[in-house]
């Protein structure tokens, strides 16, 4: 969005889970408070739990959303760092959750993926809205599966690039599934083509020097990693 | 030099080839090539090897495969997100049976970063 364009302040914050004992996962339009300030959440942000360091310390799970200020105007702008309140937590809840931000700017909001999805119509000629992404992608490669199905990989989320988590478009339920078994990363702008014996290729983006080929393999709906040489990598079927 | 790269399938699609044109360094670098490769996926041990040279050293090509097997590549620019007035006009179109790239009329205005361009449903019709 460019700065002309935004109307409420906005930045990252980075929500952090001070207890070990579970994770949690804040809804959109949670409102996070600040200097007297109230922020909504953008989408669902999922935190995990504290882990254990090899020194026996806990480092507080972690994890960035996306927020807005309730009202618009510049005076919800800040400056610096600070930490924000949650609110509709119970107490033993505060205790241990609580967001880290940084600024909080009108400036354009650049690498912000969105999760909209729609379906063109040829005949109509006309967009219809699917349900959202599962992840909020800048960017990402699309490609057609059999049967109508689309894998959807890569983009950045919040100036970061999703690492390794992609999805696919269900046509018949006009909806969007995460897919935890073909967790794969690719780079930024990867091109994916479908190839004849079922598999599709990737001409790999931003890795300077290797002329990267993947073979992907879609018969059946699990993906495992093999490499198959410097400049080539296979993905075989798990049928 | 793979970032702001294009590649695309070779048509008739049966025939398995996949080209890739252009492309730059890593990052807001200036430095961008006109190689023109294709690789042949029927191969079993499938290589990219020369097929052409881009008239031009070129990021962000757009390439649309039209109804008579050629590929119209057109725009991009020489340097990232056409810096320094370096957006193309420049139009080719590579002909897979012959493996020879032909410049044909170039566009009108600069199109740095239209990374994508459809063929009309209506062409050829």
């Amino acid at each position: 969005m460019l700065a002309a364009d935004v109307t409420r302040a906005a930045g990252i914050l980075t929500v952090k889970n001070e207890s070990d004992a579970s994770g949690i996962t804040i809804p959109r339009g949670t409102r996070f408070t600040a200097r007297g300030n109230a922020y909504l959440s953008t989408e669902d942000v999922a935190v995990p739990p504290a882990h254990a360091m090899g020194d026996g310390t806990l480092m507080a799970g972690s994890q960035d959303v996306c927020i807005e200020a309730e009202v618009e105007g510049p005076e919800q702008t800040l400056t610096g760092a600070q930490q924000f309140q949650i609110e509709g937590l119970d107490a033993e809840q505060s205790r241990n959750l609580y967001g880290q931000g940084d600024a909080i700017t009108m400036q354009k909001q650049n690498y912000r993926g969105l999760d909209a999805s729609y379906e063109f119509d040829v005949d109509s000629e006309t967009y219809r809205k699917t349900d959202p992404l599962t992840t909020s992608r800048w960017y990402p490669t699309l490609v057609g599966l059999p049967g109508g199905r689309v894998l959807a990989v890569s983009g950045l989320e919040y100036g970061k690039i999703i690492d390794g988590d992609n999805e696919v478009y269900e046509p018949s339920t006009r909806s969007w599934n995460d897919q935890p078994e073909l967790d794969r990363y690719f780079p930024t702008y990867p091109s994916l083509f479908r190839l004849a014996d079922g598999h599709r290729l990737s001409t790999a983006g931003p890795t300077p020097a290797t002329a990267r080929t993947r073979r992907v393999a879609s018969r059946g709906s699990g993906i495992s990693a093999t490499t198959a040489g410097p400049t080539s990598m296979v993905w075989p079927t798990r049928s | 030099m793979n970032e702001t790269s294009t590649s695309f399938l070779l048509a008739p699609a049966q025939d398995q080839k996949v080209a890739i044109v252009g492309g730059g360094a890593g990052g807001d670098g200036e430095e961008s090539t006109s190689r023109f490769s294709v690789v042949d996926l029927t191969d079993p041990d499938p290589r990219y090897e020369p097929a052409a040279d881009y008239p031009s050293p070129a990021r962000y090509i757009s390439a649309v495969t039209l109804p008579d097997d050629h590929t119209l590549l057109t725009g991009g620019s020489v340097g990232y997100r056409g810096n320094h007035q370096s957006d193309l006009h420049l139009t080719t179109s590579y002909d897979p049976q012959t493996g020879t790239l032909a410049e044909v009329a170039p566009t009108r205005s600069g199109a740095t970063t239209t990374r994508r361009r459809c063929c009309c449903p209506t062409a050829g019709s």
